[in-house]
């Protein structure tokens, strides 16, 4: 398996565990969704399995390691942060951000403006006066400098306008029909339905469920999808 | 993923800034302008008729405000990137903290190395032009270590700053500690006599000895218990001190 979740907890300061003891694990050539109500516990999954939160107990681990393991690691492993927190400094050009990440990766200085071309971004603007959907289009190409392996994207759809999220299902559907493993967060279930082929349910920090989506809803149907979510993540 | 590239990494996220820019290019301008108005002052009435005046004092006393942007720049480019978000996608890029907080420093003092020895010269030759006749000569060897002192200060300041971005892993805070400290520690509370045995201790002050703005350390009231060298050693290990809080802080941080 590509990325393992072994009895993964978190807890911050005397509160209850954001995430309590998750074992799951995603596999390569399809989208996986890692999906669950705000404050199901989803983000803290993610940012432990890129090394920015320490876990409290378990491990997370890419091809058998660590992220901070990882030789290489914008050429293993793209991610995305919360779309919404934006990680590029307001005052940079788009092209600067890529250049520095560039850089920081030991890649060719070729793949900004390969990636600039990939999600169809101006890379003289500065990122301050992005859009949300145009950061959100930043945050991906950033994301794919190292052309990796793995994907990781939290909530990567956010503020995204419609014709947005068609472009970035047809991508995450391409990225992962190339081999890829793709592990992507929402909140939304109705926007996973269409774009992954796997359902990892948190809810509260703990695993709901670990299923195909065509298990989920048999008929295809994302009202059905939907019902499932609701009946699984509801408090227990 | 080597030091050199994560080195040229910090250095295409510094020039390509205009805020990291403008502290930068402030500094020099800063130092030349005090430096004018200390000489001509210097040089005209206040030696014509008070006592004699050590003639480095105005040449290097413009520094106690031009390393304000040195220190605001050291801390721009650490705690910066807390505020903007960088920070998460250069741990991305380098989740070896130690190793990126190493990259870090060794950029800040590549940065500061060369703007520092441009400020002192800015400052030196500057006033040392208004000075005339009373300008300190280029025989007298306490020039040259006031100098190299001086430039050596200014780096330290700056990873101060620098050490301090990332230990209060923003803008604000660390500046709202440093500049009342460099500030006040020098122009106020440095001159309450009862305070005196404690402020001289402030990283800032520690320095001043070598770089000939202490005062005549003959003279009681200006006394400092450290000479010139241990005085900047002492502003060493404040920065060291405050480098290595710092890299236990990113550490141990959760981040976002």
């Amino acid at each position: 398996m590509v990325i393992e979740f072994q009895h993964l907890t978190k807890r911050y300061a005397r509160h209850r565990p954001a995430v309590d003891d998750l074992t799951c694990t995603v596999a390569e050539g399809r989208v996986t969704g890692l999906v669950g109500p705000n404050g199901a516990g989803k983000s803290t999954v993610l940012r432990t399995l890129l090394g920015l939160h320490r876990p409290t107990a378990g491990r997370a681990l890419i091809r058998g390691r660590g992220y901070a393991e990882l030789r290489a690691p914008q050429r293993e492993v793209g991610a995305v942060l919360d779309a919404g927190a934006r990680t590029a400094h307001p005052g940079r050009r788009v092209r600067d951000h890529l250049r520095w990440l560039a850089r920081a990766g030991g890649l060719p200085a070729s793949r900004v403006p390969a990636v600039l071309a990939a999600v169809d971004l101006d890379g003289e603007r500065r990122a301050g006066a992005l859009s949300l959907g145009m950061t959100a289009r930043l945050a991906l190409a950033a994301a794919l400098l190292g052309d990796p392996a793995v994907l990781v994207l939290d909530e990567p759809s956010n503020g995204l306008d419609p014709a947005g999220a068609h472009w970035l299902r047809g991508t995450l559907r391409t990225l992962a029909a190339e081999g890829r493993t793709v592990l992507v967060s929402s909140h939304a279930m109705g926007e996973l339905a269409r774009t992954a082929d796997h359902l990892l349910v948190i809810a509260g920090g703990r695993l709901r469920a670990d299923a195909p989506v065509a298990d989920l809803a048999p008929d295809g149907d994302p009202e059905t999808l939907e019902a499932a979510f609701l009946r699984l993540t509801e408090a227990r | 993923m080597t030091t050199r590239d994560l080195l040229a990494a910090e250095w295409t996220k510094a020039v390509t800034l205009r805020s990291t820019l403008a502290c930068a290019a402030l500094a020099p301008l800063l130092a030349a302008a005090l430096g004018v108005l200390l000489g001509h002052e210097f040089g005209g009435h206040a030696l014509r008729s008070g006592p004699a005046v050590d003639p480095l004092f105005p040449c290097l006393y413009g520094l106690t405000l031009a390393q304000i942007p040195l220190v605001a720049l050291g801390v721009l480019l650490t705690g910066g990137e807390n505020r903007s978000g960088t920070i998460g996608a250069a741990l991305l890029a380098t989740p070896r903290r130690g190793t990126l907080h190493t990259a870090k420093a060794l950029a800040v003092t590549a940065m500061a190395t060369p703007l520092a020895a441009a400020t002192v010269a800015a400052s030196f030759l500057a006033a040392r032009a208004g000075l005339g006749r009373r300008a300190p000569a280029w025989t007298d060897p306490a020039v040259p270590a006031a100098l190299a002192g001086a430039v050596l200060y200014l780096v330290l300041i700056c990873l101060l700053g620098a050490a301090a971005g990332t230990l209060l892993a923003g803008t604000a805070a660390p500046l709202g500690v440093l500049l009342p400290l460099l500030l006040l520690g020098s122009q106020g509370l440095g001159n309450i006599p009862g305070l005196r045995a404690v402020t001289q201790y402030l990283p800032d002050q520690t320095a001043q000895p070598l770089l000939h703005l202490a005062g005549p350390q003959s003279v009681p009231n200006f006394h400092r218990d450290y000479g010139p060298w241990t005085g900047l050693g002492l502003t060493a290990a404040w920065t060291a001190a405050a480098l290595l809080a710092a890299r236990l802080a990113l550490r141990r941080r959760d981040i976002g």
